[in-house]
């Protein structure tokens, strides 16, 4: 039983006082009250109608928004780790972002041969965001012709992939309303900045943007980007809206590649964006191919391994991120699905191939998951054998002193602190 | 549009969010906080003399608190009590310490419910909204010299309703 003393009580009043639900959760509560208030229905406290909104599930759109209340009050409550104090000014901002519920923007490289020119040629996307409505991304080549556009849409549970020069499309389906907001996340500025502010920035003063007086904030490595290996990011406020202007993202996702620069700007907030946006209108003509992502908890991670060692000759990744990956299962992939006589792909050989594809997104979303909730994961795969059940291959940590372990012959268990120091020296030499 | 739901949208902006968060504060669940804000709202609309309400927003506020706390007395049954989990078989610190930090949370909380209506009040703007004394003294009509002993009396109280449902789960447990 606990025992409280005053200390006791203030730290707990310390914690609850910290908790700070999602942005989209934030703004799905406020938007539901603001469109029965301007519109179409009138409140009546007898007709029931507000009943009817607070149960139906589908407008439940929160339930899909848990993830920044996971990682602010998840830090605090499961693994009791005290994250920054972020400034009154800069928090403001992180608030008052939080609560504007649709954003435009434009996402671009910049020329690595040519920073200061502005940007690379064919790699321009427009982001649209609604907290009602969902996500859309449009890509450009270098002539302004469409490449592809994706939506995600919450309700749904579905991320598409449309491909107008292809003429054909995709459709995966999402596990459930954790991995859509998941997903969505690491496109949406709003979540983004509050992460950036929850990490050790630093504040890079005032500056001058396209004319706008601007303040701005950098942050090395910030743990939603776990899967790079070298992340620098930097966020430009307009000194007079308090609204972002422009992030810029130094990334390099392998130690011996060139970091590239991503730069999201022409930031249009809280624009009206309609139901329509959010439509994909796909021709009839084109073809569907389909397929189901795995969830991102332990076991699809698991079994997301599994298939990896399975496709990568016994392997497992030497980095827990997306394109090394995929790079290293690639040849299995091609070696399983090859055909000795030459005869093209059936449409089931191609739906199988996509889905062990799919499979080993299991693992990296895992990763992904733990690293932004603030779990600390560490990975040794490039020194573990497959098999091996005395080599630690990844470890996070559940709570203060206790860390979960998957050994190298893909078992799992709790460990202590101490018994982690142990093992993990001859597992890193 | 009628004056109210004006004055209701003018809340919604200046105050939704803030509305929001104090509720899942004080629910830990974003999900009732969302619930309970739309019922919040249909009650002031439904009260009929918002415009008759000086300060609004303080109103809105004392509203939700009185909300949630209501909603924990509705739902302290299907609150997991920890008490109901068993030890682990080792003394060693277990994946529960995350379940266990939650709970004295909501032990917490629970006993915040406990408090008298004003120094309830007082306590949750003090010490979960982190409001200034001039403030809380300003919306509950006191001065900043009550609210500080509101706020004092509330701790000695949660201390003491705490400690007794200690004593009375260990008396429980050994009997």
């Amino acid at each position: 039983m606990f025992k409280y003393d005053e200390n006791k009580i203030l730290e707990g009043l310390r914690k609850i006082s910290q908790i700070k639900p999602g942005s989209r959760s934030t703004g799905q509560a406020v938007e539901k009250i603001r469109r029965t208030l301007t519109a179409e229905i009138q409140i009546d406290s007898n007709a029931g109608i507000w009943r009817i909104i607070m149960r139906s599930p589908i407008t439940k759109l929160a339930a899909a928004a848990c993830v920044f209340i996971a990682v602010v009050a998840g830090i605090y409550l499961l693994t009791g780790k005290t994250p920054n104090v972020t400034c009154c000014a800069w928090a403001k901002i992180g608030d008052k972002v939080c609560n504007i519920y649709t954003c435009i923007y434009r996402e671009y490289y910049l020329d690595p041969n040519n920073p200061t020119s502005g940007p690379r040629p064919g790699y321009d996307t427009m982001h649209y965001l609604s907290s009602q409505y969902g996500y859309r991304m449009d890509s450009y080549d270098a002539n302004g012709k469409s490449t592809y556009t994706n939506f995600l849409l919450s309700d749904e549970k579905l991320l598409l992939h449309i491909y107008p020069a292809y003429k054909r499309w995709e459709r995966l389906k999402l596990k459930d309303r954790d991995v859509v907001s998941f997903r969505m996340n690491f496109k949406d500025p709003r979540y983004l900045l509050n992460r950036y502010l929850q990490d050790n920035y630093i504040e890079l003063g005032e500056s001058i943007i396209d004319g706008i007086k601007v303040k701005g904030i950098e942050v090395n490595h910030p743990e939603v980007y776990c899967m790079y290996d070298d992340v620098k990011v930097r966020t430009w406020v307009d000194i007079e809206t308090q609204l972002p202007v422009r992030y810029e993202m130094e990334l390099k996702l392998f130690p011996e590649s060139p970091s590239s620069t991503m730069i999201w700007d022409n930031f249009q907030w809280g624009v009206p964006l309609t139901k329509e946006l959010f439509e994909p209108n796909i021709p009839d003509y084109y073809p569907l191919t389909e397929s189901i992502l795995p969830g991102q908890d332990e076991t699809a991670a698991i079994e997301s391994l599994r298939k990896i060692v399975e496709l990568a000759d016994g392997n497992f990744p030497s980095r827990p991120n997306g394109p090394t990956i995929r790079k290293e299962i690639r040849p299995g992939l091609e070696k399983k699905y090859f055909h000795y006589d030459y005869r093209p792909w059936t449409k089931e050989e191609l739906q199988a191939k996509r889905d062990e594809a799919s499979q080993v997104q299991g693992f990296i979303d895992f990763y992904m998951k733990l690293a932004m909730d603030g779990n600390e994961p560490a990975y040794y795969g490039k020194d573990v054998k497959a098999g091996d059940a005395n080599a630690v291959l990844m470890t996070w940590k559940i709570s203060d002193d206790i860390y979960r372990v998957i050994y190298g012959d893909l078992s799992v268990e709790n460990i202590s602190a101490q018994q982690l120091k142990e093992m993990e020296q001859p597992a890193k030499e | 549009m009628r004056t109210q739901d004006k004055k209701l949208l003018e809340l919604l902006d200046k105050s939704g969010a803030g509305l929001h968060r104090l509720l899942t504060r004080l629910t830990l669940n974003e999900q009732t906080a969302e619930d309970l804000m739309q019922e919040l709202f249909l009650k002031l609309s439904g009260s009929g003399h918002i415009e008759n309400i000086a300060d609004l927003d303080a109103y809105a506020h004392r509203s939700a608190i009185n909300l949630a706390f209501d909603w924990r007395r509705r739902n302290t049954q299907t609150i997991v009590n920890i008490d109901l989990i068993p030890e682990p078989a080792s003394k060693e610190t277990s994946p529960l310490d995350g379940s266990i930090r939650t709970e004295e949370l909501e032990e917490i909380l629970n006993a915040i419910g406990r408090l008298d209506g004003t120094s309830r009040d007082a306590f949750v703007m003090r010490h979960i909204q982190q409001q200034p004394y001039d403030y809380i003294a300003k919306v509950l009509g006191q001065n900043e010299h009550q609210v500080r002993a509101l706020c004092h009396k509330g701790l000695q109280r949660l201390r003491q309703l705490l400690q007794v449902r200690g004593d009375q789960t260990d008396k429980e447990g050994t009997g």
